[in-house]
């Protein structure tokens, strides 16, 4: 997967999670401007984020994973 | 695994414990957990689940985030389990995602509890047996 296939990957997921069109999410979509993205809803969001990508992540990286660069990061640091 | 208890986030534990005394219940000893940033209180009645009240203890507490979204409600259900380690690889295969790693609970006498979160589920917590906190110990 090229790190293109990889960002549109997070954004479709982003979108289809948090009830967003793929145009609205950006590196600094975060809980900080979308309301829908709660603590239950960050939860949603990394099993759909572990489903799409086949990977299981720590308690560390979900702490992590608080923006769409930082969901990002976290993916590229895994080689995903 | 077995229901160990339901856990009820609240602003004001005097005010749920004297609540739930209107139904019926017998409140514990108010504890302190200083890791979970929580104070917790047991209320206990025959033949009825146990419930757990559980109030941030300062504003880094997780709960304070529920409690704002949701107000006072119930919000994870506990499972006493043998073993943590092996419950929570086996759950992780069936789409619960760990949200706290395993930590000593005060509460429980420093046995280990960890929370997962499976979207169909909700939030659970899982409770190590004494029986597996007592086999950890023994050199």
């Amino acid at each position: 997967m090229t790190p293109e296939q990889r960002d549109e990957k997070i954004h479709h997921t982003l979108s289809a999670v948090l009830g967003l069109s793929v145009d609205q999410i950006n590196d600094d979509t975060s809980p900080d401007n979308v309301t829908a993205w709660d603590s239950v809803m960050h939860l949603n969001l990394v099993l759909a984020l572990e489903e799409a990508f086949g990977a299981l992540f720590t308690p560390e990286d979900i702490l992590l994973m608080n923006s769409c660069r930082a969901i990002r990061q976290v993916l590229s640091d895994r080689a995903l | 695994m077995r229901l160990h208890h339901i856990g009820v986030a609240t602003a004001n534990l005097r005010e749920s414990i004297d609540a739930y005394a209107v139904m019926g219940f017998a409140a514990g000893e108010v504890i302190h957990d200083p890791l979970q940033k929580v104070d917790i209180c047991f209320l206990e009645k025959d033949g009825d689940p146990v419930i757990e009240l559980v109030c941030p203890a300062n504003a880094a507490s997780p709960v304070g985030n529920i409690l704002r979204k949701n107000g006072t409600m119930p919000y994870h259900t506990c499972y006493e389990v043998k073993n943590l380690e092996v419950e929570i690889a086996r759950l992780r295969a069936f789409k619960f995602v760990t949200a706290v790693r395993p930590l000593p609970a005060v509460a429980f006498g420093m046995r280990r509890v960890c929370f997962l979160y499976n979207k169909a589920v909700g939030l659970i917590e899982l409770l190590e047996s004494a029986e597996c906190l007592a086999e950890q110990s023994t050199p």
